[in-house]
Parts: C-alpha cells; structure tokens; sequence
C-alpha cells in the first residue's frame, strides 16, 4: 500500500511536464522551428530609399522646454504619433539608478497625475495621487487595477460590489443585455479596429483574384455578428479602415454578402484557369483556413459560408463546381510562428500551406497609415498575403506626404480600394468595439486609441453607492479589473492594454487623445511643423514636473525615444518611431548617435 | 483435578452471518451458517481439540465462544455463567478469565506498541498491576514464556515468529486466565519451532492448570497435544472422542478420511493406511445440502444420508460421531 | 538515519537533474517561441524578434542554452523572465517574501486547504468505518464521492454564487487582505482533499479494526472506545501521513484551478500562464521548486514514518 502512495507522488511531476508535451502534441503538425541564426532581412513598412547614412538621429532637445524632431520626409500623421506613448520622456538617471528594478513602488519616477504606490505582481496594481502634478486637481484619488484571471470570477465580483469596472465572459453576454441592472451598466465605446481574414495569394486556388473574390462575397458578416457573436449593434466591415477614421468608406468598397456574386467569381476563377467543370467530373475546390484558438465560432462559421455558398450548378441543376474550406486551429504562439516562418520564406508551398487566415488589428493612433500602411502595406511583417503592389505602395508614399487631410484621406480610400477590391488580398469581417460594465455611480470618458485618462474620471452626482461597499469606493477610488498581469511598467517596453492602463496614468506625453479621437496639448503647450513637413518643433509646458518635484524638459524626451530606438531595449513599438530621420538605422545597430 | 469437573459447556451454538445485498436499504437475502448447533464440553485442566479443514467453523466457534463474536444462539456456560448473555462491564470482567491466542503472532499484536504495553496493558485495564509493579510482573511472564525480559521496550516486529507466539502467550498468561483458546497457534510458524511452542504450552498448562480449546487443522498436532478431541465439517460436530480412542478408531467417514490423509508415525499403521481421497468441494456454509452435510461427497453416502440429517450420538464410553452408517 | 537523509538527498540530484533536463527539451521541442507574439498581441517585427533572441541567447545552440541555465541555477539563479521583462524568476516567483511572494501565497493557501482537508476528511473517515453501512457511512461516502468528482473550478464558482452573489458574505477574489478571502478557496482546495482523506481513512480504519491485534485488544477487556482510540485509529493513519507528502507538495506549490477561480497571486497560476506566454525560464522555476517540494515533503514523511510507525527504521 505504502509503495502504491509512493507511486502516486511522482505523477503531479509528469504531469508537469506533460503539460507542456501536450501543448506541442495537440497542435497540428507544423514543421519543426528553426531558430533563426541571422536576423531575416526585412522590409519596414515605409522606409524610404535613403542614400546618405544620417550621422544623428533627429531629435535635439534645443532648449529645456523645446524639443525638435526631424522627419526623414514629411509625414502628414505625425501629428497623432505626439500623443502616443513613444514620446513619453523618461529618466535615465532613475534607470541608471535602480537598474531593471526603477519600475517598482517607491523607485519609478513619472510626470503623470498619479504615482506608483503598490505592485504585487499577479495581484494588483494600485495609484494613487501625484502630490507634484502640475495640472488641474483632480476627484479620483486611488486606482486599483486587481488581475482576476478567470473573467467569470471578475463578473462575480463586479456584481458584488467589490469592481467598478469589469469585462465578462462573452458567454455571460445574453444574460447581461436581458438583466435589468447589468443591461443598464453595459456600454459600447468606439475602438477602431479590423477583424479580417487574409488570402495566401502564392497558393492556388487563392492565388486567383477571381477566387479570393468569390471567398470574400461568400461570407455573411451581419448573421456572424447577430447570431455568431451576438454583437448586434457591431458593423460589418468590408474595407480596412474602421468608422471615425478619415478614409472610412462603409459599404462603398469591398465585397458584401452575395451568393450569386460570389458564384460568378467562382465561374470566372474556372474560365481563368481554363478548367472543365462537368456534372459529370465536377471541379472540387480545396480552401485551407488557419486561425488561432478562441476564433473558432467565427471562423467555422466563415468556412460554413464557403461551402455552402460556392456551389455551381450546370442548367440541370447538377452540382458541378464547388469549394470546400477545411479549418485549421492553432495555439496563438504557434499559430503566429508557423506565419511567420512562411513569411519568411514565401516560396517554400510545403511550409505556407494556408489559403486564408485570421487576424486583427486595433489601431493605434487615428490616421488610416496605421492600417493601411504598417499592415497592409506590401511586404509588410504584420500580414501573410504575399501579394505585391506597385500600386499600392505608391499610394501609400504620396498619402504619407500628403499634409491636406481631405486628400490624404482621399489617398487612404484609393488604397484601401485596391487592397479589398481590386486585389481582394483580405476579406475584413467586422470592426471592434470597447465593451465594459461600469458602475452607474461613475462619469467616465474612454478615447479611441491606448487606455483611459482616470484623472478625468469623477462620479455623477446623486447616485447612491451601495451600504458595505470596499472602502473608498464611489468617493474617490476606482477598482478596475484586469484579466492579466501587467507584462511590465517599462513604458518603452509595453505594448499591451493592460499595461498601458497603468503606464498611461503614470506618465504624461506631448499631447493626449480625447474621446472624440482630436488630439490636445498634455506635456506640450503646442508644436509648428517646418514648411517642407519634416522639422516638428514641440514647445513643452514648463509647469510639468515629475513626481520627484523636478521639472520635466525637453531632453527627458530625447532620452524616452532614444531609449525606445535604442536596440539593447529591443522595444516592440520601436518601428512606430522609424519616421523620425536616422531611427531605423540606429535601431538596427548601425553607427548613429542618439540623444 | 477430577475429570469431571466441566470448566465450559456450550450448547446448541449457532453463529450465523447474514449476507446482504443493497446500497441505501439492505436486506438479508440469506445466512452463512458459520457454526450451526454444536454443542461439547471442557472439563477444567484438559486440552480439547477442535480439528477440520479451514472453512468448517472452528475458528468462528473458538470467537463466539469467547464472544468476540455474538452467537446467533445457544449457550455458553462458563464456570456456571452463560455468556451470552453477559454485556458490559460484567462481560468485561469475565474476560480476565479466558483469553485467546491467535494464529498469526504479528497480526495479533499492535505493531506501534512495545512488548511491555501489550502484555502491560490488560493489567492496568483490569486494575491489577501499575507501575512498577506492573513491569516487574511482564518482565516475569517474559521470563515465564522463555523471552528475556529485558525485551520489554522492543516492538514486536523486531522478534522472530516464535518469540511472536511467546509474547502472545504471555499477554494471554497476564491476567491468570483460567482458560485459552489456541486458534492455530503454530500454523504459522517454521515446522522447526512448533514443538518449541507446543512443548511451552503444555508445560504451562501443567504449571498453573490451564484449560485448553486447541484449534486446528492438522490432526497430528491434536493428537499429540489433545485429551478429547472434536472432528467439524461446514459448521456440525461429526465426531467427538478422546484423543487415542479417534485415531485408532474413527467411525465417520469423514474422520476417516481425514486421517487416511495423515502420516502416522507407526510403519504397521502406515503400511495398512489405505487413502480415501474425496471428491468434490465444500459446499457453501450459505447454502448446505439437505440431510447429512457430508452426504454430497461421503464415499459411503446412504439414501437416508441425503434426507435425514444423523445427530451426534455417543455409541460408546463418550465416542459420539454422528453417522447412519455407525448407528 | 542522518545515513539515510544524506542518501536521499544525494539522489534527489540526479532526480533534479532529469526534471530540469525533460523540462528543457519538451520546452524546445513546443513550436512557438516567448517571443513569437509580442504582449500587444500582435506579431513581433522581425527586428525586434532577432533582438530578442540575441540579448536572450536563443541564438546557441540548444545545449549551450541549457548548460548557460545550469550554470545560473547552481548558483540559485533562475534567470530573466521572457514575459515580464526587466524582472527576474527569482523576483517573480520570492519577491514579497514569507506574506506576499507567490510561492509563499500558495504555501499559505495550501496548508489552510491541508487542515481543511484533514479536519473534515479523518472524522468522516473514522465514523463512516466504526459505523459501516449505516446511513451515516453512505451519506458521507456519497459526499465524498461527490467531492472527488465535482471539479474544482465549478466547485469555487458555486461557493461563489452562494456566498458573494447571493448571500454577500464573502469577497470574490484576493488573497492576504482579510481573513475572509481565504473561506472559499480553502473550502473549494480542501473539500477534494477531505473527500480523498476519509475514503483513505475510511479503506485503512476497516481494514485496521478488522485486524488480530484490535481482537486481541477486545480479548484483554479493553473497553471499546480505548480499542478504537489506542489501537485502531493509530494504526490506521498511516496511509493518511503517506498521502500527506505529495499532498503537501502539490498544494503547497500552488494549484492552478483554486488559484485561477479566486485570483489568489500564487505560483500555481503564474505557472500555467507562463506555458502559455512560452515564458521558459519561469516554467523552469517553477518545476523545480516543485520538484524540490515534491522530493523534500516526500522525505519529510519519510523521516515521519519513523515517529508514527516503530517498524521503519532507516539504517
């Protein structure tokens, strides 16, 4: 008996590990992961031909409160890139100082409304007032961000009174519209963003415009929406450029859900390709579809409208055409590697045997570059389509010059025209949303792009807060639930929303997003742009100081966007800054100075 | 010690033990007839054999006797008392005065006590010895049964089986019982120490006038250590009969049988010994066949065997077998 | 015994050693990378990956990746985490200290689940065997079945139901703030451990007072509740102290699902994230603490045995 114990013991030991062999094992085959020995060589998403090496990069703090920026050619989004936290100012001495530990409470040193008072990793995160903020006062004297993994859980506590912000399960979704509190407490905020799905076009039969285009009016966006998602009130998309962005088109580019369209592409696919299709052999056509883990209802349901929808018949009525979609699922990590290495290598078939596959992509800042460019853009590294366009790129270099907003928006729609239509290299399905429970008792503002400002948050007045609440709660605290741990506080090294919930609060950028999408002086009093466009010189508020009480200037910018370039950070949103002249070079290593 | 003098009756005793089928509500859907109406007597001062193969009800008759087990029914009558009919702290008490030794000397004896608790403790319960006192009295019986008494603070598992068996039968001597119940006391030990144990209890019973209820299988050792001696199959006495007079002359078939299968250590005997092999199995104690319990395998089976069940008679001198063939 | 200890000790290297090996390789041989995602949940730029891989070593070869670990391990370092970088497993896994660091918060939940379990699972053992096949007996077998079977996790968001949304009682989730956070996961940790605890208990006391020594007992005349008190339910906690070693190491090292449910800061949650998130260094940290746990408590009851049973000896 004793031995059998014994026994026993040692099986939570191999479970251990066989977790991680079953992660490996229940994923469909891909073919073994090299590791990379040299970087690939890669194209950056507009990097224009630059002969001269520059010497510098151009940032130059010209005096204390005056930060110039140098463009490599004018950039007429520039203007959002201020309000985005790469231009957030940092100080080196404090990272000098305290090394990787200049994140913790009682170490970290920022110009925002509030200071870091408590972290406990994998238990929450807590702010509390900044008593040497520069700005306007304030209500919301604490924010607490508790990580709750499991979103049912959040739910539960939401409800009992202990969150005043909180996700759901989207399973919980019928039950909170149908609740006469919850309903009341559900809103829907403005996030643009693109959920879509993209066509392999070195692979037949989706290297055939004829065939991507048939795939792309074959979906039915709006019965995913509705009965899929039950997201009613989301918009179907059939361009890339989400509502509220200039460029925005609705349904006047792309495909929309029509059968008989989608068949005659299908017929005109066979005519290209010179096939016969007969009642008697009719053409089969194979459709394979990658998506990663949690995507499944509505990429199923994606691959249902194929099979069901491209079906051609000859005058008999004899089936003699059809497609069939078969779907792959894949863990996130390994479905984002198996892409990439066939990026990589687009002319290996064995590797890159995909017809379509799922992304997304929620913007950043509120210029059409974000989509079109950084991912739609040829050769981009956020994209697996393989397509060239000439076009296209071309387009996207004159929209990128371009400083009236009417015709760049006006160059955004060209392109985004030729990527869903002309060329159908993906089929966008919907655009996202923000969607949240909040407690009635507090006046809100969410902006479009990066996380909410708390320091403008307050509490309406005469609603009452429940008896035998957490303490503090609706008289001057906010506890907003996270499903994760911040990865980090490092503001150059973030690039997650859970993060930048925190960061966003600690730290102040040049100018800051409102909730319309319009941006408005924060660390910065205002900025002018040279007439060719490429010198921005930004004029910073000389009331900002740090939490420390010493004044915020305009080398503690330099040295946020240096340390973001800089490639021993190895910063994720690094490329976000390659506009800047003489960046990517630095980024990449090569012999320029910064700072 | 006059012969006569019975230490222990026991009459028409029935252990039964239901089997029940049913997880919430349990019913009895039938009975095992363990011991089913035996009755004999021990006189004080003799060893009184119990023999049969393993199954026949000898061991549950040694426990019912001692009430570890409550009889379904019947008497025991010890030293005037009925037993079963004792609860309680009056049952507690005439304990003191039958104790048991059990057939495996490790199983019986709790391994987390020392040997000075285990054969300590009865005194203590029973309020006859503490402290000092107490240990002196174990480290006697230590001597008594051939141990060195210097053992006392040892657990069981550190002796061989027989120093087992010894520290069994000292904690049976603890409270100077006047009768044991040896339930296979040497069946599991090494052949090469049985006569060792044997020859213990039979100087011990000479010492302080035990009486004996010897319980086993192999019918050598009762007939070298048994004054009378009781023959059970599935439950029934089938013959009863001092020692000498069974060997030399069983009169069941059963018995026979029984002893064609003995070696006996007496060439003449040995050369005329004709084997009687029986076959067949034991039938179910839950379900015994009408008549005779014998009758399905007895080599001399009569119609009337199978109806009839034969009671135990004594044909001659106290030799009662329960037989038609005999009467 | 120190002789014993020493051996023990000296093969758990070995034991380690193995763990720490078997763990590297299934690591390298799960496709995808810590850094094939970024934490935006976007692609990584390539640029960015092949930095990465060079300020993290992922460009030598796999045996070298593996000795360069060693080496930090022999030295009780257990090297940068790949998620939340600038922070260390050594920081991820201790940082807080004996109140608040992960391990230390699954150890604190696990041995309030350990009393939960020991509380409630041996009394519901020792009555369902002295009063075996009475209600009593099938009442609790049939709780403790269920205990045994209903998961965990829909364990933890039924108590939840009850206790937070409908009677207000109880927070939802945390750890370490009020006494109260700690009712329902030790409830929900320790109700599997009791169900297990008292069929154990229940298994071994039948066999025990069924055993020649508890007759013997009964024949000296020792009255019932010293036989069952004294002789029976000594002997039968054996297999009980058995079970206790990897019971303790298990919970004591964090247990995913309670901690998952509850949101309590533990080990046993940072463990399966960092599978996901391909955090390979933690994952290593945290199976080998609890492969240590696993090989300390083993011994532990080992050496426990020595006090409870008088039979074992190591010499």
């Amino acid at each position: 008996m004793i031995s059998n114990y014994r026994r026993l013991s040692i099986l939570p030991l191999l479970a251990v590990v066989a977790i991680a062999l079953v992660v490996a094992a229940c994923t469909p085959a891909p073919p073994p992961p090299p590791v990379p020995t040299t970087p690939p060589v890669v194209e950056e998403p507009t990097t224009p031909p630059e002969v001269e090496i520059p010497t510098r990069v151009g940032l130059r703090a010209v005096d204390d409160f005056t930060l110039e920026i140098t463009l490599t050619s004018p950039q007429a989004f520039f203007d959002s890139i201020l309000a985005f936290f790469t231009t957030y100012p940092t100080r080196l001495d404090v990272i000098n100082q305290f090394g990787d530990d200049w994140v913790l409470p009682g170490n970290l040193v920022g110009n925002g409304p509030y200071v870091l008072s408590e972290h406990e990793p994998q238990d929450h995160v807590t702010l509390t007032a900044n008593p040497n903020w520069w700005g306007a006062p304030f209500t919301i004297q604490t924010f607490t961000q508790p990580v709750i993994t499991e979103s049912s859980t959040m739910l539960a506590a939401y409800e009992n009174n202990e969150l005043d912000v909180s996700g759901f399960p989207s399973a919980e979704l019928p039950r909170i519209l149908e609740d006469p509190v919850l309903s009341q407490e559900f809103h829907i905020l403005p996030r643009p963003g693109v959920y879509y799905v993209g066509f392999n076009t070195n692979r037949a039969p989706t290297d055939n415009f004829h065939f991507r285009a048939a795939l792309a009016s074959s979906i039915d966006r709006r019965n995913i929406l509705d009965n899929v998602l039950n997201n009613p009130w989301r918009e179907a998309a059939q361009g890339v450029i989400a509502p509220g962005i200039p460029g925005y088109q609705g349904t006047d580019t792309g495909f929309a859900f029509d059968p008989a369209a989608a068949q005659a592409h299908l017929q005109l696919y066979i005519d290209d390709t010179g096939q016969t299709c007969t009642a008697d052999s009719p053409c089969s056509f194979v459709v394979d579809l990658w998506f990663n883990q949690g995507n499944e209802d509505v990429l199923e349901a994606v691959a249902a409208g194929w099979t069901e929808n491209l079906i051609l018949t000859d005058a008999d009525g004899n089936e003699i055409a059809a497609v069939h979609a078969t779907t792959v699922r894949m863990e996130w990590a390994v479905y984002l590697e198996t892409l990439d290495q066939c990026n990589a290598t687009p002319d290996d078939t064995a590797l890159c045997d995909y017809n379509a596959y799922r992304l997304g992509w929620v913007m950043d800042y509120g210029d059409a570059n974000n989509i079109v460019n950084e991912v739609f853009a040829p050769g981009s590294p956020f994209q697996y389509t393989g397509y060239e366009s000439a076009e296209v790129s071309g387009l996207i270099d004159q929209a990128l010059t371009e400083r009236d907003p009417a015709a760049r928006a006006a160059l955004w729609t060209q392109a985004e025209d030729l990527i869903v239509t002309d060329l159908a290299i993906t089929a966008p399905i919907f655009f996202y949303d923000r969607q949240g429970l909040i407690k009635p008792w507090l006046d809100f503002e969410f902006p479009p792009f990066g996380a909410a400002f708390i320091h403008e948050w307050g509490f309406v007045e005469g609603v009452a807060v429940p008896v035998g609440v957490p303490e503090g709660m609706g008289v001057d605290t906010i506890r907003s639930g996270s499903t994760a741990e911040p990865p980090t506080l490092d503001q150059a090294l973030a690039t997650d929303t859970t993060s930048h919930a925190i960061i966003n609060n600690l730290f102040a950028g040049l100018y800051k997003y409102e909730p319309d999408g319009s941006i408005t002086p924060y660390g910065a009093l205002s900025y002018e742009v040279s007439e060719d466009g490429t010198v921005y010189t930004v004029h910073l508020n000389p009331d900002a100081v740090w939490s420390d009480g010493t004044p915020v200037i305009a080398q503690h910018y330099v040295d946020g966007i240096c340390r973001m370039l800089n490639p021993e950070t190895a910063a994720e949103y690094a490329y976000v800054m390659y506009y800047i002249l003489g960046a990517p070079e630095f980024n990449s290593g090569e012999a320029v100075e910064c700072g | 010690m006059a012969k006569d003098d019975v230490l222990l009756e026991v009459r028409d005793l029935k252990m039964y033990f239901p089997i029940s089928r049913g997880v919430i509500f349990q019913k009895a859907v039938g009975m095992i007839k363990a011991v089913d109406g035996v009755s004999f007597t021990i006189r004080r001062g003799e060893t009184y054999g119990l023999v049969g193969e393993s199954g026949c009800g000898k061991t549950t008759t040694g426990r019912s006797i001692l009430q570890l087990y409550r009889p379904t029914a019947g008497q025991v009558i010890f030293e005037g008392q009925d037993l079963t009919k004792l609860s309680g702290e009056a049952l507690r008490r005439m304990r003191r005065k039958m104790q048991m030794i059990f057939q495996d000397p490790y199983a019986s004896l709790n391994p987390r006590m020392t040997v000075g608790e285990i054969i300590g403790e009865p005194l203590e319960v029973h309020g006859m010895a503490r402290g000092k006192q107490k240990k002196e009295r174990v480290q006697e019986l230590l001597q008594v049964v051939g141990l060195n008494p210097y053992f006392v603070n040892r657990y069981p598992h550190e002796f061989s089986g027989g120093q087992r068996q010894r520290i069994g039968i000292a904690r049976a001597l603890a409270l100077n019982p006047s009768f044991i119940v040896c339930d296979e006391p040497i069946a599991a030990l090494d052949v090469s120490i049985r006569a060792q144990i044997l020859n213990l209890l039979q100087d011990l019973q000479g010492k302080y006038g035990l009486t004996y209820l010897f319980i086993s299988h192999d019918l050598s050792v009762v007939r070298h250590i048994s004054d009378r001696v009781g023959v059970m199959y599935l439950g029934k006495l089938f013959e009863v009969a001092d020692s000498d007079e069974l060997y030399r002359n069983p009169l069941n078939p059963y018995t026979q049988a029984l002893l064609s299968a003995v070696h006996i250590p007496d060439p003449a005997v040995e050369a005329r010994r004709e084997r009687i092999i029986l076959t067949g199995d034991v039938p179910s104690p839950a379900n015994p066949p009408k008549g005779c319990n014998f009758c399905t395998r007895c080599p001399v089976v009569m119609d009337v065997c199978k109806e009839v069940e034969p009671d135990l008679i004594d044909v001659e001198n106290g030799h009662k077998v329960a037989c038609f063939r005999v009467y | 015994m120190w002789r014993y200890i020493l051996n023990r000790l000296f093969w758990a290297v070995p034991v380690l050693f193995l763990v720490t090996l078997v763990t590297f390789t299934a690591m390298k041989l799960t496709p995808g990378g810590p850094f094939t995602a970024g934490t935006s949940g976007r692609p990584l730029p390539p640029r960015v990956k092949a930095q990465l891989n060079e300020i993290y070593g992922f460009n030598d070869p796999a045996w070298k990746q593996y000795l360069n670990y060693m080496g930090g391990l022999l030295r009780l370092d257990f090297g940068p985490s790949y998620k939340f970088r600038g922070r260390t497993v050594n920081d991820l896994m201790f940082q807080g200290g004996l109140l608040k660091a992960p391990l230390s918060v699954s150890a604190q939940l696990g041995l309030v689940a350990v009393g939960v379990a020991l509380v409630i699972g041996i009394p519901a053992g020792i009555v369902s065997a002295l009063k075996q096949n009475s209600w009593l007996d099938y009442l609790a077998m049939f709780v403790a079945m269920m205990g045994v079977s209903v998961p965990n996790f829909v364990l933890g968001l039924i108590l939840i139901w009850i206790f937070a949304l409908t009677l207000h009682w109880l927070p939802t989730y945390g750890w370490g703030e009020t006494p109260l956070q700690a009712v329902m996961p030790a409830l929900t940790l320790g109700t599997g451990g009791a169900a297990f605890i008292a069929r154990l208990t229940r298994a071994s006391m039948l066999e025990t007072i069924r055993a020649d020594y508890i007759r013997t007992a009964r024949a000296k005349g020792l009255r019932e509740r010293v036989v069952i008190w004294r002789h029976a339910i000594k002997n039968s906690m054996i297999p009980v102290v058995t079970i206790l070693g990897p019971l303790l190491a298990a919970w004591l090292t964090g247990t995913f699902l309670v901690e998952y449910v509850f949101s309590i800061p533990g080990i046993g949650k940072m463990y399966v994230t960092s599978i996901n998130d391909r955090d390979y260094t933690l994952i290593m940290g945290t199976t080998v603490v609890y492969a240590v746990a696993l090989v300390f408590f083993n011994l532990a009851v080992d050496i426990a045995y020595v006090f409870i049973d008088p039979r074992i000896r190591f010499d």
